[in-house]
């Protein structure tokens, strides 16, 4: 084998690596394929070059193809499958050169260094997975043995990182293709190796594909997932990760069944309620049966209204009219007057009636505590609703002695509450506000507040 | 079959549960005639023992005693094979996302949800239900055009989400040709689109907000397969069953979940089945080891001799066939 340089040798290759350095790959391209076709036509120069030498030159050839699809924006440009081509054909005649090399100085040859296959073999696999289509794993398998057969660890090592770089993006849907082809070329092309090693990576490799199977999380993934497991812990039965994984696998099935179970329970349970309420309604009831029907209708809407908050259900907004919502409330609460003010009470709003429901309800149920609170007179306690459709905004003022000014800023934060510990949670004003983003809306406390009491303002 | 005699079949398998008791006496309240059965077998051999106007199917079965594979889902898919107008409405307390998308896709009229009020009028999910078997009574069988209609080379495809609206458009050139004009729209501006002069409809957008103006313009985009069909595609997510199942209630051609890595491609298939399907109801894709299963109840006046030959005669339907 020759240690002298191919530039060495012959100057004129200088001329080639200068774009290639340059990265002027299509220059770099035209400029190797002729010197490679000169220097096979010229016999005495020819004579003289190693198989190392013609190694380098297809090498450069690959990678100034690679180079020139990659400053093209891939393969589909117009002379995309040309380069492709072309870098194939150049990796083909590199694969049988170093073969050669191998079989004639099979313990220590140039052909053992690494850097160029290593190259070589992931630009060809992004290559391939680029053009993703029904022969993508096949083409694959064929071109990794070919390396395989040359450079065994090297060749695994490469589709690894090739894996673990497309799992990286996973979330993007080609990505996710292209991990679950690489994983399964993996499995086959070590599917002989008893090698340990290898089997471990078999497990971490067959690991990933029950991720990918749970990821997609369409209905059977779940038993592709674990049986993907199940095969990780054949390979490698040490395999702590998979023994996990199934335990969370199965536990998770497990808690979502029962989850599907209770909301199915709940579900029914409350739209029988719902039935049996509108059935009532349609009777023709003695006093004061309405009235209990109709209290009974709204804890009713409050119930499905937290029951949809909890599981953050979307909000579905219908017109509703402000002053019949109010005074429908006044019925369920007797002991405080309320007053509606506003240039067009009368007029409609877009919201969604029970999550509006509650977050008003959660603002009376905290003035009544206040007027408890602070022995307001019931002749005394007021409630003003101010409603400005144009704005799109609604204020509830109450006179219940106001909000303490050292909690006014943490006010709408969870578990902060002016009530003594026993009676509160300190959850209702942070519900409504998570209530108000369902509802594309805010809620705040006014930067002025009465001296009599507490102003919220509820914007939509 | 006039409004006062139609006849609804009813299956759930919670006979006792309130929300059933009273959908049955709302319905028959409204005059109709309704026939309640308890499990799937039942439903299916409901089907071929007479006809029905509507079928109203729960989901979940799990409460039945009869040990049989499936949910109301899969009979709405084996009805639909076997008359591409079956009046499949599913009415159901549990049922998963996959169950939505599966639905709208596989043509139910409509999916209620047992807790769910109408987002336009508030009347609760009986209401609504009672409300549902009205109109579908009202709707006429969309007659089949006599041979494949050639949909015009254009596809309208809305939604404000540009990375959806990107990949959609690219799967559209490849499944459909890049002869096909795609005209973009927001979701809002779609409500002065002509979508009647379009090959397709895609709508691509994560979530659909359940704003009236928003239900006006997805209402108007689906009103109109399937001449031509409507693809749906949006994000699969427990909490936006609202949208999901008004969406599912619109009958979409095909309704697609972004949030599963395989929506683009299942987007090209569906564009192709749109492609196919242009004027047309969709027929189904049989599932013959079902029709195998189910035990045909013949009327009471058949001769004893026709009853004979069929109950000897060999169902040669399926695998088992070679067998």
């Amino acid at each position: 084998m020759s240690v002298v340089p191919l530039h060495q040798m012959c100057p004129a290759w200088n001329d080639v690596l200068k774009p290639f350095r340059e990265r002027d790959y299509q220059r770099a391209l035209e400029l190797a394929q002729a010197f490679l076709r000169e220097v096979r036509s010229d016999p005495s120069t020819g004579a003289e070059l190693e198989p190392n030498h013609f190694a380098n030159i297809n090498y450069t050839i690959a990678e100034s193809a690679y180079g020139a699809l990659k400053c093209r924006n891939g393969w589909q440009c117009r002379d995309g499958l040309a380069l492709r081509k072309q870098f194939l054909e150049a990796v083909g005649r590199y694969l049988q050169i170093t073969e050669r090399g191998k079989s004639e100085a099979p313990q220590e040859g140039w052909w053992q260094v690494e850097s160029f296959p290593s190259t070589l073999l992931d630009h060809a696999l992004r290559l391939i997975l680029e053009e993703s289509g029904d022969g993508t794993e096949e083409e694959a398998v064929r071109w990794v043995c070919a390396f395989l057969a040359i450079w065994p660890d090297l060749a695994l090592n490469v589709l690894l990182e090739a894996l673990h770089r497309e799992r990286a993006n996973v979330q993007h849907p080609r990505n996710f293709f292209h991990v679950r082809i690489l994983a399964q070329v993996y499995l086959r092309v070590t599917e002989d190796m008893p090698n340990e090693r290898v089997a471990r990576a078999r497990a971490l490799v067959m690991g990933i594909l029950s991720d990918l199977a749970y990821f997609a999380g369409v209905d059977g993934t779940e038993d592709e997932a674990l049986g993907w497991v199940e095969r990780a812990i054949e390979a490698n039965p040490s395999d702590q990760f998979a023994r996990q994984r199934i335990r969370d696998i199965q536990g998770r099935r497990v808690v979502v069944e029962q989850i599907r179970r209770f909301q199915h329970d709940t579900n029914t349970a409350i739209a029988g309620l719902v039935g049996n309420l509108s059935a009532l309604e349609r009777l023709a009831l003695p006093d004061p049966a309405p009235v209990i029907v109709e209290r009974m209708r709204r804890g009713l809407d409050r119930i499905r209204g937290v029951h949809r908050y909890v599981q953050r259900q979307q909000a579905e907004f219908r017109p509703i009219s402000l002053r019949e919502e109010i005074e429908r409330l006044s019925r369920v609460y007797p002991h405080v007057q309320f007053r509606i003010t506003g240039g067009d009470d009368r007029g409609s709003f877009e919201t969604d009636p029970q999550y509006f429901q509650i977050v008003l309800e959660t603002l009376i149920q905290n003035a009544m505590e206040a007027f408890e609170r602070h022995h307001v007179p019931v002749p005394d306690r007021l409630l003003t609703v101010l409603f400005e459709p144009a704005r799109g905004r609604v204020t509830v003022r109450d006179n219940a002695g106001g909000i303490d000014p050292r909690i006014r800023k943490r006010i709408f934060e969870p578990y902060v509450s002016t009530k003594a510990v026993k009676q509160a949670t300190g959850l209702g004003l942070s519900n409504a506000r998570a209530i108000m983003g369902l509802l594309d809306g805010r809620i705040y406390l006014a930067a002025i507040q009465p001296a009599d009491g507490s102003e919220f303002t509820l914007e939509f | 079959m006039s409004e006062e005699t139609a006849r609804i079949l009813f299956m759930d398998d919670e006979p006792q549960s309130d929300v059933v008791i009273q959908a049955l006496a709302r319905l028959r309240e409204g005059g109709f005639i309704v026939d309640f059965v308890e499990s799937l077998g039942e439903a299916i051999e409901g089907y071929y023992s007479r006809y029905y106007d509507v079928f109203i199917l729960d989901i979940d079965m799990s409460h039945q005693s009869i040990d049989e594979d499936g949910n109301g889902v899969e009979v709405l898919k084996l009805f639909v094979s076997l008359h591409n107008q079956t009046k499949v409405i599913l009415f159901s307390g549990a049922g998963t996302v996959e169950h939505w998308f599966q639905a709208a896709s596989a043509h139910c009229y409509a999916y209620i949800h047992k807790l769910d009020d109408d987002p336009e009028t508030g009347a609760d999910s009986i209401g609504r239900l009672v409300d549902i078997v009205q109109a579908s009574l009202a709707t006429r069988p969309v007659p089949t055009s006599p041979g494949r209609v050639a949909p015009p080379t254009r596809a309208l495809l809305v939604g404000d989400d540009a990375d959806l609206i990107m990949d959609a458009r690219a799967v559209i050139t490849e499944a459909l040709g890049a002869e096909w004009q795609i005209v973009e729209s927001s979701l809002i501006a779609a409500l002065d689109a002509d979508p009647a002069a379009q090959g397709v409809v895609v709508l691509a957008q994560r979530r659909f907000q359940m704003r009236p103006r928003v239900r006006d313009v997805l209402a108007r985009l689906l009103a109109v397969a399937p001449r031509p069909q409507t693809i749906v595609c949006c994000e699969g997510l427990d909490d936006l069953r609202a949208s999901i199942l008004y969406v599912a209630n619109q009958h979409p051609f095909r309704m697609l979940d972004v949030a599963n890595p395989q929506w683009l491609a299942q987007l090209g298939k569906s564009l192709n089945e749109a492609h196919i399907w242009y004027a047309q109801q969709e027929i189904q894709q049989a599932d013959p080891g079902a029709i195998r299963r189910v035990h045909i109840v013949l009327p009471e006046d058949v001769e004893e001799a026709t009853r004979a030959a069929l109950e000897d005669m060999e169902w040669n339907i399926g695998d088992d066939a070679d067998n």
